[in-house]
């Protein structure tokens, strides 16, 4: 049977949600920040706002400098969540093996459920047509058609906005592979890139060509993935949703206050741990590691990881080593971004020593009543004051499922 | 840039199917007709959902929300582009 994977990823796609809600943003440069300071981050600009160079990373002071008729909104994620909600629903209407690979990026194996590449692009069409008309008309989307995921990705990151492309057979790869760089490619880095070119391979042409055998011995199993994706040979498959749940559970903030005190940082801390602490026990597993990492002003900063023999569970338990590596560390910037995790996740079991710690219960409880009432109902003292601390953010790669 | 209102709002709502579409809105004494839904999205506030939506007359824009549980609504931002 013919082998058909679509890949839709959406243009602009914060910017184009910003502009869809408000008529009065289209056709200008908008940029959507992490929030509003000088300082802020911006996270995704409108085609117009990348057009005079505000681009995704752009300060916001230095956005306002570049185009000081910008026009700049603070996310807002419920935003973002409800319209890729409504956009995975109808592409999951079009067969039952679909993958969410971001915020605004999925795959879809239609293989038997389209006869052909002929089918299949007019149901691409199909999809486009229903975003615009149950979603909103401003929406605009890139899908790629191939035989491989791979390929329907590398398809979708040329069509440009609003097109479709397909790469239906092998005679298809050779003209848009040309002229295109190595690091156009879906994981090669420039780093990548630097071990290839060691290798004597400058283009994607050189690639596909070249020995396998001594791409494999030279770069390992990477190298031999590369290989295959780009010679169109399937060494992939769509990933199921356990397959998804990632492996480990991480919040991080980009502190709006650059600052050395302790007191501060901590409690910023401490509420993403508790933030972490829920989505762990939501998704009922335990977790044998704690990272806490934090970033200085300029660059530089610091990374810990610890493997732990007991297994935890709690806000408390997280909190507890990420806290003390804090308070033993001589800060030698001001801090920037703050980060917590937890790592080594494995199911929930009541063991006897877990289930006699009445801490646990109460977590469960604390989780309760937040989520019946409201996230931030119930907290520990340590966070009195500290509401607009941390607040919901969203990324391109974190989905919860 | 928006501004926060967050003010309760009356507000005269015709129910399609499948759909709410607000047409029009009292706010501080005045009325003001809506021309244009442009997006519907959700929230959570602990077990209730949220229902926002974005919608324009000719020249402002506004974000409204309707709260099920309670049955109100709220005029949560306003943008003039005059
Ligand atoms: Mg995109």
């Amino acid at each position: 049977m013919q082998r058909i994977i679509l890949h839709l990823d959406m243009n602009s796609y914060f910017a184009s949600v910003e502009q869809q809600a408000n008529p009065f943003f289209r056709n200008k440069p908008l940029g959507v920040c992490a929030y509003l300071s000088p300082n802020g981050c911006i996270i995704a600009s409108s085609v117009e706002a990348k057009k005079v160079g505000v681009k995704t990373g752009c300060r916001v002071y230095q956005a306002v400098k570049l185009c000081p008729q910008v026009i700049l909104v603070e996310n807002d994620p419920n935003k973002y969540r409800s319209v890729t909600q409504k956009l995975f629903g109808i592409m999951k209407s079009y067969s039952d093996s679909f993958e969410p690979y971001s915020i605004d990026e999925a795959f879809l194996d239609l293989t038997g459920w389209c006869r052909d590449f002929k089918q299949a692009e007019y149901l691409a069409e199909k999809i486009r047509g229903r975003v615009k008309a149950e979603i909103g008309s401003w929406l605009r989307c890139s899908i790629g058609l191939s035989f491989t995921k791979f390929l329907a990705k590398f398809a979708s990151d040329t069509a440009g906005v609003d097109s479709t492309l397909m790469l239906p057979d092998q005679a298809s790869l050779e003209p848009v592979f040309r002229g295109r760089q190595l690091t156009d490619l879906w994981g090669v880095n420039r780093r990548f890139k630097k071990h290839l070119n060691a290798l004597g391979i400058r283009t994607i042409a050189d690639l596909r060509v070249f020995p396998v055998q001594n791409l494999f011995s030279a770069l390992g199993k990477p190298g031999y993935w590369l290989y295959c994706h780009v010679n169109g040979l399937e060494i992939d498959h769509l990933r199921s949703l356990e397959e998804l749940k990632s492996k480990s559970i991480g919040h991080s903030y980009c502190l709006p206050r650059w600052t050395v005190d302790k007191k501060y940082l901590s409690a910023v801390l401490f509420k993403l741990a508790s933030k972490v602490g829920v989505r762990l026990r939501e998704r009922k597993q335990l977790a044998y590691g704690v990272y806490v990492h934090w970033s200085y002003i300029g660059q530089g900063g610091l990374s810990k990881s610890f493997k732990l023999k007991k297994p935890v569970y709690t806000t408390d338990d997280i909190f507890r080593p990420a806290q003390q590596v804090l308070s033993r560390a001589e800060l030698s910037h001001k801090v920037t971004m703050l980060a917590i995790g937890v790592f080594n996740l494995c199911p929930m079991f009541k063991q006897p020593e877990l289930f006699f710690r009445p801490d646990l219960n109460l977590s469960e409880a604390m989780d309760q009543i937040n989520g019946r009432y409201g996230s931030q109902m119930i907290y520990r003292g340590l966070l009195w004051k500290t509401e607009n601390l941390a607040k919901d953010r969203i990324g391109f790669r974190k989905i919860d499922f | 840039m928006y501004d926060q209102i967050n003010e309760p709002i009356e507000v005269l709502v015709s129910f399609k199917t499948n759909e709410i579409v607000p047409q029009l809105f009292s706010w501080r004494r005045k009325i003001y007709k809506i021309s244009q839904v442009h997006l519907v999205h959700t929230s959570t506030l602990g077990r209730q959902t949220l229902y926002h939506f974005s919608v324009t007359d000719e020249v402002n824009y506004f974000q409204l929300v309707f709260n099920p549980f309670n049955l109100s609504w709220v005029l949560e931002k306003l943008y003039s582009s005059g």
